[in-house]
Formats: C-alpha cells, sequence, structure tokens
C-alpha cells in the first residue's frame, strides 16, 4: 500500500457537477491529500441536476454556484473531479484544462474521439495532468499486474476479459406493450440513480460496451504494458433490457481483439441482470503468456455472509480490502506531484473509447475494423 | 441389448469400465461379430457396422462413422443444457468458453468440438465468422468468434500453452433470463505440501464417457440418423478452417 506525503498541504478541488455516481468526488474527498472547494455547474442545466449537486454540496458543506466558470476564477483551486453525464466529461474537463486545471474525471472518457482529441490538446497545451477514473487497481488486478510484470508468465501472448454486471436496467426487452411508447433513455437513467445503475445517464443512449468496456479494455491496458488496440471484430445486441432495445444500444457484446506486439484478446461484456449472478457479476481475466498463465477473479479477496431474512438484494459475497478509490486518489495526488503518471490518462481513455467505436462499427458491419488511434 | 467392440489406443480401460455402467451395452471382443464399434482408428474394417470414432478425425466417405462429440456429454455440459432447455435461463445470448491445453493437444479436435458445442446449443449455423490467433514459438493461442443470425454470438479461445499437468476450461452461458458458468478455477481444491498450495479439480474428467456411449447406442436402438454427428463435424470443421 502506497502511502500519502500528508505534510503537503492538500490540494483544493473544485466538484464540476456530481449528477452520476458521486463515488469520484467522495473518493477524492475522502483522501488526506484534497479538499473540495466547491461544485458547479451550469445554470442553464435541468433541475434534476441542480437537487443532486445542491444536495452533494450541503452533504460536505461547500457551496454550490451555477456558473463554472465564475467558480473557477473566484476561487484558489488547484483541480477538479468532473462527475456529470457521461455526455459532459470531455467539455467541462477541457474549461478546466484550459483553466489550468487538474483533472479527475469519471468514466468513460466520451463515445467520441474527437472530444477527447480536444481535451488532450488542452491538456497538452496547458500542462496539466488528467485522471480517468477506473478499477486497475483492485486487489485483483494489482496481483495480475505484478504477476505479468515479474516476468512469471514469459511474453504475454494472450489476454481474456469476461466483465458481466449482474445489474437490472430497468424492464425486460418484450416487455412493452404494442401501443406504449419507447423508454426515453434520461427517464430510465434518472429513475436508475437511486441504485447506481445510472452509469449511462444523459441525453445520449450509451450501451454498456460505452459505458463499462472502459473498465476491461483498461485492465487489459495495463496488463500489456499501454499496447494499442489494432483492429477489433465484434458483435453486439440489445438483449436483457427495453430500455437498451427502444434506443438502440447495446446490452451485451463480444470483441475480438488484436493488439499491438502480435497479443490477442477478447472481451465478453453485459448488463446480464440481476438474477444472472448471487453478487455484482462474474468478471474474470484469463491471461496467457509463453512460459505461464493466470486466471483472475476480480471480485477476491472477498468474503460469503448468510444469514436468515437476508434481503435478496443484498450479495452474499462482499469485497474486501478494496482500496481502489483511495488508491486511484493517491494516483491522483502523486500525478499532480510530478512523481507519477496518471494509472489511466486521456491519451489511453482515448484510445479505448476508439476501441469501442470501433467494435460498434464492426458490429454493424460483420467485419474487422481498423482502431483510430491517437497519432504520436 | 447392443454388442459393442472397443478398440482404443488411449482410455481403453476407462471405456471399459463406463460401458460396464450403461444398460443395453454388452462389451464383445473385436472378432466376435459385434453390432458396433468404439474406436480411435479412422481406418477400421467395420463391415458396414456404426463406428463411434473417438479422438480421430473422419475419413471422407466411410459409411456409418459417428465421430465423437464428446464435449456434449461433459457432466457440466449437460447440466447446462439441461438448464437451457428447461427455459431457466431463456434466450441464449452468449456462449463463452476458454479451453487451455497441453503442447501436445490436439487444436483442431478441440476447437471443432467447441464450435459444435456452440452450433448445438444455439440450434443453428453462424451467419459471422471471425478467427484470429498468436503464437511464439510452440505456444499458440487462437480464438474464433461467431455470430448468430439470431443475435447470438459465441467466443471461443484455445492455448496449447499450460506445462504437463491439468488442463483447464471454462464455460459460460448467458441468456436472457439467467446465466450458467461451469469453471475449472471454482470447482478447484487446495492441497498443501509446502510453499504455495497445488489447486486441483475432482477428476472428471472421463465422465464424458458414460452419457456419449448412452447416447451412441440410443442412436443405433431408436434407428436415429447416424449420419447427424458426421454432419454436425464438419460443419464445426468448415466453421474452424474459414475462421483460420
Amino acid at each position: 500500500m502506497k502511502r500519502t506525503d500528508r505534510e503537503k498541504e492538500p490540494y483544493r478541488v473544485g466538484v464540476l457537477s456530481v449528477v452520476k455516481h458521486d463515488y469520484l468526488p467522495r473518493a477524492i474527498a475522502a483522501h488526506p491529500r484534497f479538499n473540495l472547494s466547491f461544485v458547479s455547474d451550469e445554470r442553464s442545466r435541468p433541475e434534476w441536476t441542480h437537487e443532486r449537486n445542491q444536495k452533494f454540496a450541503d452533504e460536505f458543506g461547500i457551496p454550490y454556484i451555477k456558473d463554472i466558470f465564475a467558480a473557477i476564477k473566484d476561487n484558489q483551486i488547484d483541480a477538479v473531479a468532473v462527475s456529470p453525464e457521461a455526455e459532459r466529461h470531455c467539455e467541462l474537463a477541457i474549461i478546466a484544462a484550459e483553466a489550468g486545471l487538474h483533472i479527475v474525471v469519471d468514466k468513460p472518457l466520451s463515445t467520441n474521439t474527437h472530444k477527447c482529441d480536444k481535451l488532450i490538446d488542452a491538456v497538452n497545451k496547458n500542462g496539466v495532468r488528467c485522471l480517468v477514473w477506473n478499477r486497475n487497481y483492485l486487489p485483483a488486478l494489482i496481483q495480475a499486474n505484478q504477476k505479468v510484470n515479474s516476468g512469471e508468465l514469459g511474453q504475454l501472448l494472450s489476454v481474456h476479459c469476461d466483465f458481466y454486471f449482474s445489474k437490472d436496467a430497468g424492464p425486460p426487452i418484450g416487455s412493452r406493450k404494442a401501443n406504449d411508447p419507447p423508454i426515453e433513455w434520461l427517464d430510465r437513467q434518472l429513475e436508475a440513480h437511486a441504485d447506481g445503475s445510472d452509469g449511462g445517464v444523459g441525453t445520449e443512449p450509451m450501451g454498456e460496451l460505452e459505458v463499462e468496456g472502459i473498465y476491461p479494455l483498461a485492465y487489459i491496458k495495463m496488463l500489456t504494458g499501454g499496447a494499442k488496440v489494432n483492429h477489433v471484430f465484434a458483435r453486439t445486441k440489445s438483449h436483457f433490457h427495453q430500455a437498451h432495445f427502444d434506443n438502440d444500444v447495446d446490452d451485451l457484446a463480444t470483441v475480438t481483439l488484436e493488439i499491438e506486439g502480435g497479443i490477442t484478446g477478447s472481451l465478453s461484456i453485459g448488463r446480464i441482470g440481476a438474477a444472472s449472478h448471487p453478487d455484482i457479476g462474474e468478471i474474470k481475466l484469463h491471461i496467457i503468456g509463453t512460459k505461464g498463465s493466470a486466471v483472475i477473479s476480480e471480485a477476491r479477496p472477498e468474503v460469503s455472509i448468510y444469514y436468515r431474512d437476508q434481503p435478496v438484494t443484498e450479495f452474499k459475497n462482499q469485497r474486501i480490502a478494496d482500496k481502489n478509490n483511495y488508491l486511484l486518489a493517491e494516483n491522483f495526488a502523486r500525478s499532480i506531484d510530478g512523481t507519477e503518471k496518471p494509472i489511466l490518462d486521456c491519451i489511453e481513455a482515448r484510445d479505448i473509447c476508439a476501441t469501442v467505436s470501433a467494435a460498434i462499427d464492426s458490429s454493424k458491419t460483420g467485419k474487422p475494423v481498423k482502431v483510430d488511434n491517437r497519432k504520436k | 441389448m447392443i454388442r459393442l467392440a472397443f478398440q482404443l489406443s488411449n482410455h481403453q480401460e476407462d471405456f471399459l469400465i463406463a460401458a460396464s455402467w450403461v444398460d443395453d451395452i454388452e462389451v464383445v471382443c473385436i472378432d466376435e461379430n459385434p453390432d458396433a464399434f468404439v474406436t480411435d482408428d479412422a481406418d477400421i474394417q467395420s463391415n458396414g457396422k456404426p463406428v463411434l470414432l473417438y479422438g480421430s478425425s473422419p475419413i471422407e466417405g466411410k459409411p456409418l462413422i459417428v465421430p465423437a462429440l464428446p464435449k456434449r456429454s461433459f457432466p457440466e455440459v449437460i447440466a447446462l443444457r439441461e438448464s437451457l432447455d428447461s427455459g431457466n435461463l431463456g434466450k441464449l445470448g452468449v456462449m463463452r468458453m476458454h479451453l487451455w491445453n497441453q503442447q501436445n493437444s490436439n487444436e483442431v479436435q478441440e476447437m471443432v468440438h467447441a464450435i459444435d458445442l456452440a452450433l448445438w446449443f444455439f440450434g443453428t449455423e453462424p451467419k459471422y465468422i471471425h478467427g484470429t490467433t498468436s503464437a511464439e514459438n510452440e505456444v499458440k493461442c487462437s480464438l474464433v468468434h461467431l455470430g448468430f443470425e439470431c443475435g447470438g454470438m459465441a467466443l471461443l479461445d484455445f492455448t496449447n500453452s499450460l506445462p504437463t499437468g491439468d488442463n483447464y476450461e471454462s464455460l459460460c452461458l448467458i441468456g436472457s433470463k439467467g446465466a450458467a458458468y461451469a469453471d475449472d478455477h471454482r470447482n478447484r481444491n487446495l492441497f498443501f505440501s509446502g510453499e504455495a498450495p497445488n489447486a486441483k479439480c475432482p477428476d472428471t474428467s472421463m465422465n464424458f464417457i458414460g452419457p456419449m456411449l448412452a447416447d451412441f447406442i440410443q442412436k443405433i436402438k431408436g434407428g436415429a440418423d447416424l449420419e447427424s454427428n458426421l454432419k454436425s463435424y464438419n460443419e464445426a470443421f468448415k466453421i474452424f478452417s474459414e475462421a483460420g
């Protein structure tokens, strides 16, 4: 476990919108190297966003300022935590970068590589650091990465990730009656906020590959030492949820990955329904090297707890020793210090966005697609 | 009662033990005019009798050859198939399989049988076929990715990278109403004898033989289409070849 330098003055952080999950600004607030200064968003945002922003600000005893430019101008801050609707991640991060502020931004970075490129240009121009939220510090991922880096497995040949979230997402597919209107994406996401399954909140419908694909693809990126995916072949489908079907986005996908250095890989991902797993879902890595192989369960270590009258929605297996959020915040602090690189920076997240886009294209054409990685 | 003769270069004893548990099988010698044969010799003289061919590729044009499709008879596969057939899993969306073997393994047989399993579960031929490989010296990793007209998909990866010892398999079915996971990872017990423990599965590797023989016998007795296995094998082989 890395220990932070508590002697240093904490960095002051502005929260730019906290309408999706609040785990990101909470993780930053919980770390001794950071203090939250304010929450801000644009006045023109819909009322529900103001309600969520205000609620978070009140809990932390900080002001909610309905003008991002004014908030940045009037407060001495070092960094921002960006957690708006997924479609606004780059837009708000760019404002921060242009103001010379370091950025920690929620996933996915974007569904659009052009938006990512604008952010990268702004980050480079202003010399700031940008960390994109991920799960690469989960204990099992740390173990997997250590195994690969130790050379025990030899040269990496293949990495496969199964990433199934056993969450529901509204009514099951086929449940809409003939005269019912299609489900509005935003309405469904607002409804999902209570159970935290609103990763794709916003007006832009996003499939599971777009919302969650960054997690397994960031695992693969880390384990391959940052290697780029060159080509993909993919199949996608709305298989479970009416909201995904009505909005023409996937909730189930399989992707073949052809990666730099002759490495092959694959991803099978889905929001497969709460009934399909006793816990959050089956998430595994299969890693093959020339000297050894590994099967990694992302959930481990965990404990199993069963008791009379246990709520059916409660996971029977609980993850333990999960310091992912703390270590991400630590990584962000060290990135700002200049002593460490962000574990997932905006260039890597941009190339993951390109991989996802190529996979969706491949699914439409039925053919392999070249990934439009950022040119060096 | 079907009089069955066994001629196998490997696992003969395992087959004989399994046969002793199957009703309707009488084991006879090869020269006792059996009703059918079980062999790994694709060129066996069968005198027009049905032949269950295990572990070898069938020779084209030879009649009444029934290529074994052993993966369909694995205990975990039977359980998954029953769950799917019962409707508990709903409509099948993904079949995911990881197949890790040793260097002396037969990639073609393993992958053809895995592809057959996918076609068997989905009950149809794929519309989209894609394959890719990575290799270093003798170690090879291959991946076959199938897309079906119904939108279902199968992702099958194989490697021969494991050292001498156990193989590893993981099979997962993701359906619209439920999912089923058959995974050697979760079935391992720990054995401590110094340093890191050994993790071993209870040995069920030969448990497929009984159900496979029972299916063969049923086909003969019921006058079923003895060509169906060959058609399935050939279809899977064609897809494997197309995936490159």
